[in-house]
């Protein structure tokens, strides 16, 4: 704990000044953040980024609005090529692709996104705990936070949900777990760097509490590796969820959740009936490819590359 | 009709035989019938053959021993079972020497235990080796294997086995009625033990072996034959629990080579085969989890055969023309079972509630839409329209929604929410799928659990309790669909679904019911079996423990270079006399 | 640097054991009765103890876990739940089926997406690499299991070429093995070429804008030399370690790919042991992917050292 105390040498002197850099910081957090979402706004595969996923949320808010029949119970002729009005097509139980695509979006959202902010707020208190208080709770995180990494994350969002059983909360629970460690590795060395800087030098001399100095002096500064790895992980969630999803421990029939009609659909390609897994599948990639470009652009922006 | 010869074949045959024998000469069986029960009351097809000619009701469309070719086609309303054969040998001088068959087949989901395994991946590798005393004949008849020859004592009680003489065993040594006795002891403890204890059983010499029955049945040798894949005949010195991959052997055509659970398994010819030699170099059985996989096997040209899929998955095999596709009309079903002992599905509301959800399902839809009509409609009892006894005289059940939600209402549970268990198995989570939606017509509200077999059987039965009656299955859900394969008789799904034993999801305990499946068991007639099976499909029917929605047909594919596979339809696949043409 | 290795050494004996533990924890905290599991429904309940008895589940959970963490430092992995052979005799050969598909994939992924990073690099903001950059993005977005299974339909059944079963027959050829590992190995290639790719291009530009590339240049150095001996070396660190994480990913993440082309790698044999409830089986399979995870990024971090000698290999991970 010897990292935390103030160094003999810091005279009183300073102090005023250390607060009045503090507040100027503050007052340079403000015009940056205006700054970058004007650069962001000017970033057309941002812009596109946003529409694409927009369009999903939409979506997923109101299917009813948008998918012009029921997407779980209309029926009609099993495997029909795409057609008015089933314009994607049906399914293998004769229900209209289209409808379903579009229902299906309100699954992936209600749990990709959670997740991954989940994962990001787990990641951050732990990061921030690690590259703060050092020691041998870094120590000891960063081995487990190791050993975390090397995990295979499917194998493992599988066992959870074949022992702890199949629902959305220990989906989402399971992806923002395995989410953490990486999250918190970045943090912890974002916060490494700041750890030595003046401002937290001069919050400990304040006497303010630890807690206080993470939250609410290093954590703003490091906000910017924070939101280039949400907007990455929403991205790493959808693709996590979607292949749990496939491989069975999607939600239940008839849910149109997109992973899980790609899987109840694939096996009738070779049947030529490629309409009932492709646009699902191009659903997945297009959330996928939004939240990538929207991430790339954050991370451009605010990471000046 | 020739009279004597007819009363010398009458003089060398038991009673039971006389009288199937009586009713044919007198027109009450059809020919076809006349085939099958005569194979399980142990008539060869010679003797047959010779009262059929001098019943002088041999048309010419077919002599018994005569051959033909596998019923193969891929048209939705075929029925199998042309005519019995022994040993269905395709036409002579086609089939030529040599290859491998490659055979694509579901992974075991059990240890290859051969009694004690369970599924349909199982199976397939056990039985390439092990035998049974009884074999498949054409449709639902049986055909000597094992056995040369059986029969039944007066009533069918007590029944006597003549084995094959000069049977070796894989590794080493004959195939002596010490094996059968063994075997069947291993049995009495475990899937015969409503027929046998281990003390009925008494090797007579070496080559024959008596069968003293708990209770009479007409139909035991099916109990011995594929149709109840966990009978077969294992070394004297196997145990409970030995598995077929860590000790292979057997009697059968081919001999385990290697064995991979990932992969899969191969075989080499056995050249000493009481059938003679296997026109095959070779035999490959392909592991994988699901249909799509097998399917894309074949029309990939990595397998040359499917042993058994769904049609839901196999239009591109139904639209291939270098693939014969074989439909065989069969008493497998699927089984939605209720737990009638507790819970929402006993007592009289929960008799309510079972006959909404039996008046909720459109059956004529699922087999439209879901088997897309290759299947008998259901009517919750499972003896299928296959069976020659059936009794086709019971009013059929129909959807009737009104009634349906007036029942809910009358239960007090309008708008039942309640979750359904599924395996992922073929074409069963559509099943439920479609199942799930027309009940909401009536306002059920199921969630669906579709699970992987790997997981699934647990839902439906935990754990074997012998303690609270009725013995067996317990600890499952109390709401769920179930696989049930194909048999050559319904004894094993009303003995150990219904009455007694461990398929018992339902908890179904019912004297009369019981009763009424004695009697049927002990009839040995086809005209009283008639009589005798009403009760037990109105019993059921009306109790209805289980609804059973429809009777689907097997399906089995291969490539039209292959000739003489014997497929059962419960993941045999009989490949002694199998091989290619041109 | 020998410090540095034993230090990272010593890491890795750590984490493995955590490893084990967080798998044994995970597995038996809702673990039911293995030996019903395994002998099925319809077993009685003396066999059932019989069974966990001789598996040694029946044991209390903290004599279980000594013996798995002890059984793992002697490499003695037990017997799988569910066969009843050793463990290792089932993972290994797993092992071997991962490793010959994921260095098939990366002998191909490599030095295209190196080469299409650079190439994309050098003409920034240019068509190229704006096709580049969305390509790679596009494939890489697409989950695997649905490049595996239109490869699948289009190429083994269609057309012929490739293999349904990707699992080579015992005895077959080397070349014999590439028709079946091909479209497996495809779909993988497809995934983790946008990624390789978009990291190199990064890097690449990133090093293009540096002082010590404007310094050579204006050296007068021959551009050749300059993208070999300042560039690259600069660029590709991040590269590397993307690559050295998706190998460990290769091995044990690419279910899907697996399971559409119903390939026996450790994948599989872990999704089939999650199933099954197989923690022997499970433990070792997790072990051994933690065990190429550690070693590809430590491999890596000495390859970055050896590329560029200013990394101080001791500056914290």
């Amino acid at each position: 704990m010897s990292e935390m105390k103030p160094t003999p040498d810091d005279s009183v002197e300073d102090i005023d000044a250390f607060i009045e850099a503090a507040a100027a910081n503050l007052h340079d957090r403000k015009e940056a953040r205006r700054e970058s979402w004007r650069l962001l706004r000017r970033r057309p595969s941002f812009i596109i980024g946003v529409v694409i996923m927009g369009f999903w949320v939409v979506c997923a808010l109101v299917p009813d609005l948008i998918a012009p029949f029921d997407p779980l119970d209309y029926r009609t002729d099993i495997n029909a090529s795409p057609s008015w009005p089933n314009i994607f097509g049906t399914d293998r139980g004769g229900r209209d692709v289209f409808s379903r695509v579009i229902a299906g979006a309100r699954d992936i959202l209600k749990l990709a996104p959670p997740a991954a902010l989940l994962g990001v707020v787990f990641g951050v208190i732990l990061g921030l705990f690690m590259g703060f208080l050092r020691g041998w709770f870094d120590t000891v995180a960063s081995r487990v936070v190791e050993s975390f990494l090397s995990l295979p994350v499917v194998l493992l969002g599988l066992l959870a949900v074949t022992t702890l059983g199949k629902s959305n909360l220990v989906v989402m629970g399971t992806v923002a777990v395995l989410f953490t460690p990486v999250v918190a590795r970045t943090v912890r060395s974002a916060v490494l760097a700041e750890a030595d800087l003046d401002y937290v030098e001069s919050a400990k001399l304040r006497g303010e509490s630890t807690p206080f100095i993470m939250f609410r002096e290093i954590l703003p500064n490091v906000s910017s590796p924070i939101i280039v790895e949400l907007t990455v992980r929403i991205g790493y969630a959808v693709f996590t969820i979607a292949t749990l999803s496939f491989l069975g421990a999607g939600p239940p029939p008839p849910s149109p959740d997109w992973g899980s009609q790609v899987s109840d659909n694939y096996n009738a390609i070779v049947s030529g009936y490629w309409w009932s897994t492709f646009f699902p599948a191009m659903a997945i990639a297009s959330l996928v490819i939004a939240a990538n470009l929207i991430a790339d652009s954050v991370q451009s922006v605010l990471e000046g590359s | 009709m020739n009279r004597s010869q007819l009363r010398r074949l009458k003089r060398e045959v038991g009673p039971l035989e006389n009288e199937l024998i009586d009713a044919y000469a007198a027109g009450g069986v059809s020919r076809r019938n006349f085939l099958v029960r005569g194979s399980v009351l142990g008539l060869s097809v010679a003797t047959m053959g010779s009262l059929i000619s001098a019943c002088g009701g041999d048309d010419d469309t077919a002599s018994p021993d005569g051959t033909s070719a596998p019923d193969a086609t891929s048209a939705p309303d075929a029925t199998s079972a042309p005519d019995a054969t022994d040993a269905p040998a395709p036409p002579a001088g086609e089939i030529q020497q040599g290859g491998t068959l490659r055979i694509a087949s579901q992974r075991p989901g059990s240890p290859l235990d051969p009694v004690a395994m369970d599924n349909i991946g199982s199976y397939t590798p056990v039985v390439q080796s092990f035998e049974y005393l009884c074999g498949k004949g054409e449709g639902a008849a049986l055909a000597p294997m094992l056995a040369e020859s059986w029969s039944p004592n007066d009533d069918g009680s007590v029944w006597t086995f003549k084995l094959r003489a000069g049977v070796k065993w894989h590794k080493g040594g004959d195939f002596t009625s010490a094996d059968v006795v063994a075997a069947l002891g291993r049995l009495a403890g475990a899937n015969l033990s409503a027929s046998i204890t281990p003390d009925s059983v008494k090797a007579i010499d070496d080559l024959t072996v008596e069968v003293n029955l708990i209770n009479a049945d007409g139909q035991f040798p099916y109990l011995v034959s594929p149709y109840n894949p966990q009978a077969s005949m294992t070394p004297a010195d196997y145990e409970l629990g030995t598995l077929f991959d860590q000790r292979p052997d057997g009697t059968g055509a081919f001999i385990l080579d290697t064995y991979d659970i990932a992969t899969g398994a191969t075989y080499k010819p056995n050249k000493d085969w009481w059938g003679g030699v296997p026109y095959l170099d070779g035999l490959e059985i392909l592991f994988s989890d699901d249909n799509a996989t097998q399917i894309n096997g074949l029309l990939g040209d990595q397998a040359d055969a499917v042993i058994q899929f769904a049609v839901s998955d196999a239009d591109a095999l139904f639209n291939n023309d270098q693939v014969t596709v074989e439909s065989i009309r069969g008493a497998g079903h699927r089984q939605i079972w209720f737990n009638v002992r507790e819970g929402t599905f006993s007592g009289e509301n929960g008799a309510k509630i079972r006959e909404a959800v039996a008046l909720g399902i459109d059956r004529q839809a699922l087999i439209d839409q879901v088997l897309q009509g290759r299947g008998d409609i259901g009517n919750d009892h499972p003896i299928a329209p296959v069976y020659e006894f059936w009794d086709s005289s019971q009013p059929q059940i129909e959807r009737d929604v009104e009634r349906a939600k007036a029942l809910l209402d009358e239960a007090g549970v309008p708008g039942l929410a309640i979750t359904m268990h599924a395996p992922d198995l073929q074409e069963i989570p559509l099943l439920a799928e479609f199942v799930q939606s027309q009940l909401k017509d009536i306002g059920m509200d199921i969630t669906l659990n579709v699970e992987s077999t790997a997981t699934f059987y647990d839902r439906w039965c935990k754990v074997y309790d012998s303690t609270t009656p009725p013995a067996g299955c317990d600890g499952g859900e109390e709401f769920g669909i179930v696989d049930y394969g194909n048999r050559g008789t319904p004894d094993r799904y009303l003995v150990a679904a219904y009455a007694t034993g461990e398929w018992n999801s339902a908890h179904y305990l019912s004297e009369e019911f019981n009763a009424a499946v004695k009697a049927y068991q002990a009839t040995v007639d086809l005209p009283s079996r008639k009589e005798a099976i009403k009760p037990v499909q109105q019993i059921a029917h009306d109790d209805r423990p289980y609804v059973i929605p429809y009777f689907y047909n097997t399906l089995t594919a291969y490539k039209k270079n292959v000739q003489g596979i014997i497929s059962t339809g419960l993941g045999h696949y009989y490949c002694g006399k199998a091989g290619f043409t041109a | 640097m020998r410090r540095f290795i034993l230090k990272r050494l010593g890491a890795i004996v750590i984490n493995l054991w955590l490893l084990a533990t967080i798998v044994f924890v995970v597995v038996n905290v809702l673990g039911g009765d293995i030996g019903r599991k395994v002998l099925g429904p319809t077993a009685k309940a003396e066999d059932v103890a019989a069974y966990n008895a001789l598996i040694g589940t029946d044991k209390p959970m903290i004599q279980q876990y000594f013996t798995s963490i002890k059984n793992i430092f002697t490499l003695n992995f037990g017997n799988s739940y569910q066969s009843q052979s050793p463990v290792i005799d089932l993972v290994l050969p797993a092992l071997g089926r991962s490793a010959k598909l994921a260095i098939l994939a990366f002998i191909i992924t490599i030095p295209i997406s190196i080469a299409a990073g650079i190439f994309a690099a050098r003409r920034q903001d240019k068509l190229a690499d704006r096709v580049v950059v969305n390509v790679g993005l596009g494939s890489s977005s697409i989950p695997e299991f649905v490049t595996a299974a239109v490869l699948l339909a289009l190429f083994a059944v269609h057309f012929k070429v490739g293999k349904v079963y990707a699992n080579p027959p015992a005895g077959t050829s080397i070349f014999g093995q590439l028709e079946y590992l091909l479209l497996p190995a495809m779909a993988m290639v497809i995934s983790y070429f946008g990624y390789i790719a978009r990291m190199t291009r990064a890097g690449v530009i990133t090093a293009l804008h540096a002082d010590y590339t404007r310094t050579a240049t204006m050296k007068g150095l021959p551009p050749g030399q300059v993208m070999r001996k300042h560039i690259l070396r600069n660029a590709l660190a991040p590269t590397i370690t993307v690559i050295s994480v998706q190998i460990g990913y290769l091995f044990g993440g690419i279910v899907g790919v697996e399971k559409v082309f119903n390939y026996a790698g450790l994948g599989t044999t872990m999704l089939n042991a999650v199933g099954k409830q197989d923690i022997p089986v499970l433990q070792a399979s997790v072990l051994i992917v933690g065990i190429i995870y550690m070693a590809s990024t430590l491999l890596a971090d000495l390859l970055i050292a050896y590329l560029n000698p200013r990394v101080r290999l001791d500056a914290g991970s």
